[in-house]
């Protein structure tokens, strides 16, 4: 490895820092523009969002300062906490399945079991298609007096899983869950396999000869390896999922009711249909430190995952 | 007792594999059929097929010049833009962030992996209001840069992990005959990097072809509006109980993806493998 | 090698640069012929009436987006240099978004809206120009009732829309057949209505369906309009009653809310919360309900009137009596109106429209095409039969019973989005009628 300068003794001057600036004037180059891009659409947003939430203001008349108060006008509501439950709900189990099934997937690709090639095809395509369009094909299939799914339970006989999949307040969270899993199985899958492929084969030589069964070998042997990034895909999927909209929004707007609610379609109500910028801003920032605490979570846990590995 | 298990295994993973593809072959079939035939006899194949959902969703109802080959062809536009951005600025970033050390990059890293964080529906309104400034809503590269900027982070962070983990010796060797920096770059560090290049596309595609919330509130005129946009409208639009045309649009919508898929599949795998996760 | 392949991507992104700089804002279609007249920068050269002038005219869908469509093209034959294009946008969205498109850079030169809470705010904001002049001029101030014309004043006690069509609701649809098939009547009451729908499941129809997603508080305003004598009825969407408790905890309020719960449970199929107002109709044009309810606008030709089959026997009847003591009522919206953006440039070509669509003649072109009922109240009997027996009918019932106005249009828009999500909450039993009562009251005690 290039080493690095060691910066601990140098003087920290003004002619310090312009000398840096020229004498990395490449670097700084290669990373001006997405700085840029960042600065413009996401530091300057983000900030003025901050800023909004310390405000009582409904897009068109003048906004007026309130401090504090959104937030705690935030805290005691139920909505937020009816959202954020279900954020988490829906954070979790998503996570959770499509790790799984990602994970099972991959292995039964990479051992070959009749069928993989079509395995490894078919999984991913649902990836290929864009949420809206998943959420208004499901939408239809799930109606639940005409939709398909139902009239496949009628006809099976099965008359009592004709459920209102999207209708019932229980089930539409759970409902928007399972298609989640649906889409995105095949993504963490790919993921996985990536990671598994590279095993190399005398391990699995080894193992074969001591007798290692399927089951063990997976989870005793070829888990361990791709520890890392088993770990890796875990966090990336919690952080999406935590800032899902999109397929809840056109599955069922947050409803019926508020029974599928997250943050992200609470946010988006907040702000266009009670007109609240500043308590919608307020949403934002409490979103944005929920998910920050989860990718330093993860970049804490990931550089002692290298050190270990090392 | 080990048979039962492995059937069951292969049970699941058929029956996977039916749950991916049924409910896909559903809405290709469904776009063939009338409105009638939709509600009444979902299971059937089609009595014949008719397009005339097909070119009842690409023209619209008339009224305007716009048809859905124009939202296809701005979402392509957009797409294929913000691509080419994003993998410029990506590979140039996770260059220097990986192989270049110079005072702040750390702490670049830091907040760029934090920028992965933010919600972005909670940037709507302030970004509206400046473009609104700027007077560039229903600018196409201005929405170009706007999902670059999103998608930058995340694929900084495996452009950089990409790069951190090849060996430098070619570049070492570029250097010592004299080339400068952007030269390494771009001769070598960039030709290299075509796997991870690939994985960074395919993990993006997806989301800036189908991103929906941004561009319903900066896409105002139906002229400039994305393919996933003018679809999601009309299943929107509670005055029409066209179940077939709304089908066939999302039959449209979802084609030029897939074909996608079908055509860089062998990359894709081979991308991911070469990608980021070391 | 490597130099082709560097040259060709520079060639690649230079030409994408290109194809989006050529194409910014005011984007250009190769089919269309006209020019980039998008700005809102004032006034090009529009003192002439001879130069071409392009106008913007932002709606939503259905009924309305059809009708507009039927004035612009008159409209544009009449005056060849005017061209109007018109924008739609969901309803969901328009509602959320028109605010703000309105006051920023994109903004139409026309736009059909809601006579509103909102468009009170835009209208204060000064983003919209006064038609005062217009309502002397024209004469509107004879044909249109002095209530629609108090609606659409803003503070500063000048008006700044024109109300085009009148809508009024919840209207219940109802297929003939199954109720013959049924052997039930029409219900006067609530109880009578409850007892139908056992009869009408007998004979295999969902009792009634209705886009309780999207739409369900139309049901809330129907019945409260049903629950309150008219003159404490206007105390309640201006938040006056005194009650022993106080406004929304009112019984009347929670019962109203217990027959939606009893309605979706009774009357409607399993999982009817989460239903939105298409797929509701579709049961209903497809034979597999027997009630549908809406309002007027659904008996237009954009929507039953096209989408039911030929020999389909179509039926209506108003919300029926809740209490003995309180005749029923309809409610009606006279808010549906058109507006001008200030700032254009292109003011008086918008305005010159405004004159088309209200004038008399292209009003009983409106009854004609059957799609919504006309504003102006100087029309005749004989001017208004085009639309339909079942329309008229509707029409002339509606007098008879008298109307009030939509709770949900009068209050705040915080009361009423809450209200939005409270029907299909209260419908699938996530929360109580007292519950949801008290949530609008203590919304309504926070905003005073």
């Amino acid at each position: 490895m290039e080493s690095g300068m060691k910066q601990m003794n140098r003087p920290v001057t003004i002619a310090y820092w312009l000398k840096s600036l020229w004498r990395y004037k490449v670097s700084y180059l290669f990373v001006l523009p997405s700085v840029v891009l960042f600065a413009v659409f996401m530091v300057v947003p983000l900030v003025r969002s901050f800023s909004y939430s310390l405000y009582d203001w409904d897009g068109i008349t003048s906004p007026q300062f309130t401090g504090w108060e959104n937030f705690e006008q935030l805290f005691r509501d139920e909505y937020f906490w009816n959202a954020l439950k279900n954020n988490i709900i829906f954070t979790v189990l998503t996570t959770v399945f499509t790790c799984l099934f990602g994970f099972l997937f991959a292995v039964a690709i990479d051992r070959r079991l009749k069928g993989w090639a079509v395995f490894k095809f078919t999984y991913f395509i649902p990836v290929m298609i864009s949420m809206t369009v998943v959420g208004v094909l499901f939408g239809k299939i799930l109606e639940p007096s005409f939709g398909i799914l139902n009239s496949l339970f009628g006809k099976l006989g099965l008359e009592s899983l004709q459920l209102a999949w999207l209708g019932d307040p229980d089930l539409a969270l759970y409902t928007i869950i399972g298609v989640t899993v649906w889409q995105y199985s095949g993504f963490t899958m790919l993921l996985f396999l990536a990671a598994i492929e590279e095993i190399s084969p005398e391990i699995h030589d080894a193992a074969t000869l001591d007798g290692v069964s399927g089951f063990k070998r997976m989870t005793q042997i070829m888990l361990p390896i791709v520890k890392r990034v088993v770990f890796m895909v875990i966090m990336l999927q919690i952080i999406f999922s935590f800032k899902v909209f999109d397929i809840v929004w056109v599955m069922t707007l947050g409803g019926p009711g508020s029974a599928s609610e997250v943050l992200g379609t609470f946010l988006y109500k907040t702000a266009f249909r009670s007109e609240q910028f500043g308590y919608a801003s307020s949403i934002s920032v409490v979103m944005t430190l929920i998910i920050f605490t989860i990718s330093l979570i993860y970049l804490y846990f990931s550089n002692l995952g290298r050190h270990e590995k090392e | 007792m080990k048979k039962i298990g492995m059937i069951l295994i292969y049970a699941f993973l058929w029956v996977w594999v039916v749950l991916m593809l049924a409910p896909l072959l559903y809405m290709l079939l469904t776009s063939f059929k009338s409105d009638q035939e939709i509600l009444n006899s979902p299971w059937t194949l089609p009595h014949k097929p008719d397009f005339g959902n097909y070119i009842g969703a690409w023209f619209g109802k008339g009224l305007t010049d716009i048809t859905l080959g124009t939202n296809f062809l701005n979402s392509i536009v957009i797409t294929v833009s913000t691509l080419v951005f994003l993998t410029l600025l990506s590979t140039l970033a996770g260059y220097a962030l990986g192989r270049h050390q110079f005072p702040g990059s750390k702490f670049l890293y830091i907040a760029i992996i934090g920028l992965i964080a933010v919600p972005v529906h909670g940037l709507l309104v302030p970004i509206w209001n400046f473009m609104d400034q700027m007077a560039m809503l229903n600018n196409r590269l201005a929405i170009s840069l706007i999902y670059t900027a999103f998608s930058l982070p995340f694929s900084i962070v495996i452009m950089r992990s990409y790069f951190e983990s090849i060996p430098t010796a070619m570049e070492e060797a570029a250097r010592i005959d004299g080339c400068k920096e952007i030269g390494v770059f771009w001769h070598i560090g960039l030709p290299m990097a075509k796997g991870a290049v690939s994985t960074v596309i395919i993990i993006n595609v997806v989301n800036i072809w189908s991103e929906l919330l941004f561009a319903t509130v900066l896409l105002t005129k139906p002229e400039v509006r994305t393919l996933p946009l003018a679809i999601s409208l009309f299943s929107q639009n509670m005055y029409s109980t066209s179940f077939g045309m709304l089908f066939a649009g999302l039959t449209m919508a979802t084609l030029p993806l897939l074909v996608m898929y079908f055509f860089f599949q062998k990359r894709i795998v081979k991308g991911m493998a070469m990608g980021a996760l070391k | 090698m490597n130099k082709l392949n560097r040259h060709f991507a520079a060639v690649l992104v230079v030409l994408l640069v290109a194809m989006l700089f050529g194409c910014a804002p005011s984007s250009k279609e190769p089919k269309e012929s006209d020019s980039t007249q998008n700005d809102s920068s004032s006034s090009t050269d529009a003192s002439q009436g001879n130069e071409q002038v392009e106008l913007i005219l932002s709606t939503i869908p259905g009924p309305v987006a059809e009708r507009l469509v039927n004035d612009v093209e008159a409209f544009m034959k009449e005056n060849p240099n005017i061209k109007i294009k018109i924008n739609e946008f969901p309803e969901a969205k328009y509602m959320d978004q028109g605010p703000r498109l309105f006051s920023s850079s994109e903004k139409p030169d026309l736009a059909w809206f809601w006579a509103d809470a909102d468009y009170k705010k835009i209208a204060d904001a000064g983003v919209l120009e006064p038609l005062d002049d217009m309502y002397q001029s024209e004469g509107w101030d004879h044909v249109l009732p002095q209530s629609t014309i108090d609606r659409v004043r803003a503070k500063d006690g000048k008006v700044y829309a024109v109300n085009t069509e009148i809508v009024w609701g919840p209207v219940v649809y109802y297929n003939k057949a199954a109720f013959e098939k049924a052997g039930v009547d029409v219900p006067k009451t609530m109880d009578e209505w409850y007892q139908i729908g056992p009869k009408l499941k007998e004979v295999g129809y969902i009792p009634l369906v209705s886009g309780n997603a999207d739409v369900g508080v139309l049901i809330l305003s129907g019945l409260l309009a049903n629950s309150f004598k008219p003159d404490d009825y206007v105390k309640l969407t201006n938040s006056e009653i005194k009650d022993p408790v106080n406004n929304y905890n009112h019984e009347h309020v929670v019962n109203a809310f217990d027959h939606v719960k009893k309605m979706g449970d009774e009357l409607m199929q399993k999982g009817a919360a989460g239903v939105n107002d298409t797929d509701a109709r579709a049961l209903f044009t497809q034979g597999k309900a027997a009630m549908y309810s809406n309002g007027s606008w659904a008996a237009s030709d954009a929507l039953l009137g096209k989408e039911l089959p030929k020999d389909f026997q179509l039926g209506y009847f108003y919300y029926p009596q809740i209490y003995n003591d309180i005749p029923p009522k309809v409610a009606v919206y006279a808010g549906n109106s058109l507006l001008v953006m200030k700032g254009t440039g292109k003011e008086q070509y918008a305005k010159k429209f405004l004159t088309f669509v209200m004038s008399k003649e292209r009003q009983k072109v409106l009854a004609q095409n059957k799609q919504l009922f006309p504003s102006r109240i100087d029309l005749s009997q004989q001017d208004i039969e085009p639309m339909g027996p079942l329309y008229v009918d509707m029409y002339q019932k509606m007098n008879e019973l008298g109307v009030m106005n939509f709770w949900h249009t009068e209050v705040n828009s915080e009361l009423s989005t809450a209200a939005r999500a409270l029907v299909p909450a209260v419908m699938s039993g996530q929360k109580t009628p007292q519950q949801a009562a008290q949530e609008l009251q203590s919304i309504l005690e926070k905003s005073k």
